[in-house]
């Protein structure tokens, strides 16, 4: 069987999360490799959880949250892109290309712009390959 | 009745765990008096390696090993201490988390062994004579040195049933602990012995303590290139302190004394990576993105020294 | 001297290693970085030979290399506790 990447997308609530939703009621299509995982705000999200994923095997993470001033909770996208930005710099000391890991502002009227991101993402870890951590680390 | 038995083993630490518990002084007077210590290798008992392989499995009360399983007599006394301890403790930063020096992890055995005996300008030795797990000398004398291995902390060995960070604990801390040992008054097995409060909460330059609100760092500094103002914040100024995600068992010491501090109590309660919990919370108390282009550097060497199973962060 | 390391070399001398009684005693009391006496007994139970091992190997020449200076005092300190 040829190998299928498994991206894993960590989704703001109130906004990529619902453009997500709204791609979905646009008819637009993207990957079906695309795995979503919603969370309240993008500034939840952690190094760790990035870092978690990686190591069991996802290809590919994806974290999307609302623009700079749209946070429902004010300041928690500023933290995200900090965090985000510091965490690919040290990303290949895990042993992953730090390409593997994206962050993007989508809003919830964004649904076109949530499956180009997607389909564009996929592409882009298809031509990277399967994880090299996979079935390897832990 | 009888006495509670104690066992201390120094695996690959620097000793500095022992040193501490006897910085008990006059403490440690009334916690001996208490404590059967059959076994405390090599640092301050006569007791060797096959005194406490002859005593029976599970007859020693609390077993505390400190230092990092490095090679593989490390490796062999402490499954023995495991066997023969009902309750095992990873005694110091260096057996619960890997330690400074758990850094060794970083290159492997063979570059670690060209540096030290071959690749040195002030070393002589135009033979490349390097240690060897089996040497014979004159044809008859059969010497062994133990095999080097990759630094591990203590749960990665054996089964832990207590925690306990620093490096070294404080004192009063290592007293207080001994205080619940022997009263009974334990966390549930495999949790860390310590108050539960961070770093920052205990600092006497918390600006948060002292009625006024926290603020962002404007600017990184390494710590030669300044000093921070009495009573302020280390890490407000833009020294890289570990504060924020480091267990205070010590009452923090170091930023008391002008020094950001190190991580060297171990993580805060719920954490599963050190060192990537630090990115995160010190990535909030930065003002701009551009900033952490020179935060790098520094964080590396702090995430270096509490090396954590799953991550190795390299120069 | 290129002759006194030829006693080390097991490769020189095939037949070594013929179980003579040995006395070990590890580790050395107070010493950090594990040491180790090795002494060897002749058949009249005599001491023939004695060696000193330590034991240990850190490895602290390779890692400290390209960490900040301000750093390196406070590490160095793990060499030895004591």
């Amino acid at each position: 069987m040829a190998w299928e990447p498994k991206i894993i997308v960590i989704a703001c609530q109130w906004c990529t999360y619902a453009g997500a939703d709204l791609a979905g009621s646009l008819r637009y299509s993207y990957p079906p490799t695309v795995h979503i995982v919603r969370v309240p705000c993008s500034g939840r999200v952690e190094p760790e959880f990035i870092a978690e994923a990686l190591i069991r095997g996802a290809d590919g993470v994806f974290i999307g949250g609302c623009h700079f001033g749209d946070c429902h909770y004010k300041e928690g996208n500023y933290k995200a892109i900090r965090r985000f930005n510091l965490f690919k710099r040290v990303a290949t000391e895990l042993g992953v290309e730090p390409d593997r890991i994206q962050l993007e502002w989508i809003s919830g009227s964004e649904g076109k712009k949530f499956a180009e991101s997607m389909t564009a993402f996929d592409a882009k870890i298809r031509e990277l390959g399967p994880n090299p951590l996979k079935g390897g680390a832990q | 009745m009888s006495k509670p038995k104690l066992a201390y083993y120094l695996a690959g630490g620097c000793g500095g765990c022992d040193i501490a518990v006897v910085d008990l002084a006059e403490a440690l007077v009334d916690v001996a008096l208490q404590l059967d210590i059959v076994f405390w290798a090599p640092t301050v008992l006569d007791a060797k390696y096959k005194d406490l392989e002859a005593m029976p499995d599970g007859s020693i009360d609390v077993g505390l090993v400190s230092g990092n399983v490095r090679n593989s007599e490390h490796e062999h006394i402490v499954k023995v201490m495991r066997q023969k301890c009902k309750v095992l403790i990873a005694f110091g930063i260096c057996a619960a988390c890997g330690g400074i020096k758990g850094l060794v992890n970083l290159h492997t055995t063979e570059q670690l062994l060209d540096k030290a005996y071959i690749n040195t300008f002030s070393t002589d030795n135009p033979e490349k004579v390097l240690p060897q797990t089996t040497v014979v000398v004159d044809g008859k004398y059969e010497l062994t040195l133990p095999t080097l291995m990759d630094a591990r902390p203590l749960d990665q060995v054996v089964k832990v049933d207590y925690y306990i960070g620093g490096c070294p604990p404080y004192h009063e801390h290592i007293g207080k602990a001994f205080m619940a040992l022997l009263s009974g008054q334990l966390p549930p097995s495999g949790s860390w012995i310590t108050m539960g409060k961070a770093v920052c909460e205990v600092c006497d330059r918390n600006p948060v303590l002292q009625g006024k609100s926290k603020k962002f760092a404007t600017t990184v500094k390494r710590t030669i290139e300044g000093t921070p103002t009495e009573g302020a914040c280390i890490l407000e100024e833009g020294y890289l302190c570990l504060g924020p995600v480091t267990q205070g068992d010590c009452g923090a010491k170091c930023p008391s004394a002008n020094v950001p501090c190190r991580g060297c109590g171990g993580p805060i309660p719920g954490v599963k990576d050190f060192g990537l919990r630090a990115i995160s919370a010190i990535a909030v108390c930065l003002t701009m993105k551009s900033l952490l282009n020179r935060f790098l550097i520094q964080c590396i060497c702090f995430i270096d020294m509490h090396y954590q199973a799953l991550f190795l962060v390299k120069e | 001297m290129k002759n006194g390391l030829d006693r080390y070399n097991k490769k020189n001398n095939p037949e070594g290693g013929k179980g003579m009684k040995k006395i070990e005693i590890n580790p050395m009391t107070r010493l950090e970085g594990h040491g180790k006496i090795t002494i060897f007994l002749d058949e009249q139970g005599n001491v023939e030979n004695a060696f000193m091992q330590v034991v240990e190997f850190m490895g602290y020449e390779k890692f400290l290399i390209g960490m900040p200076i301000e750093e390196v005092p406070r590490t160095v300190t793990t060499i030895c506790g004591v």
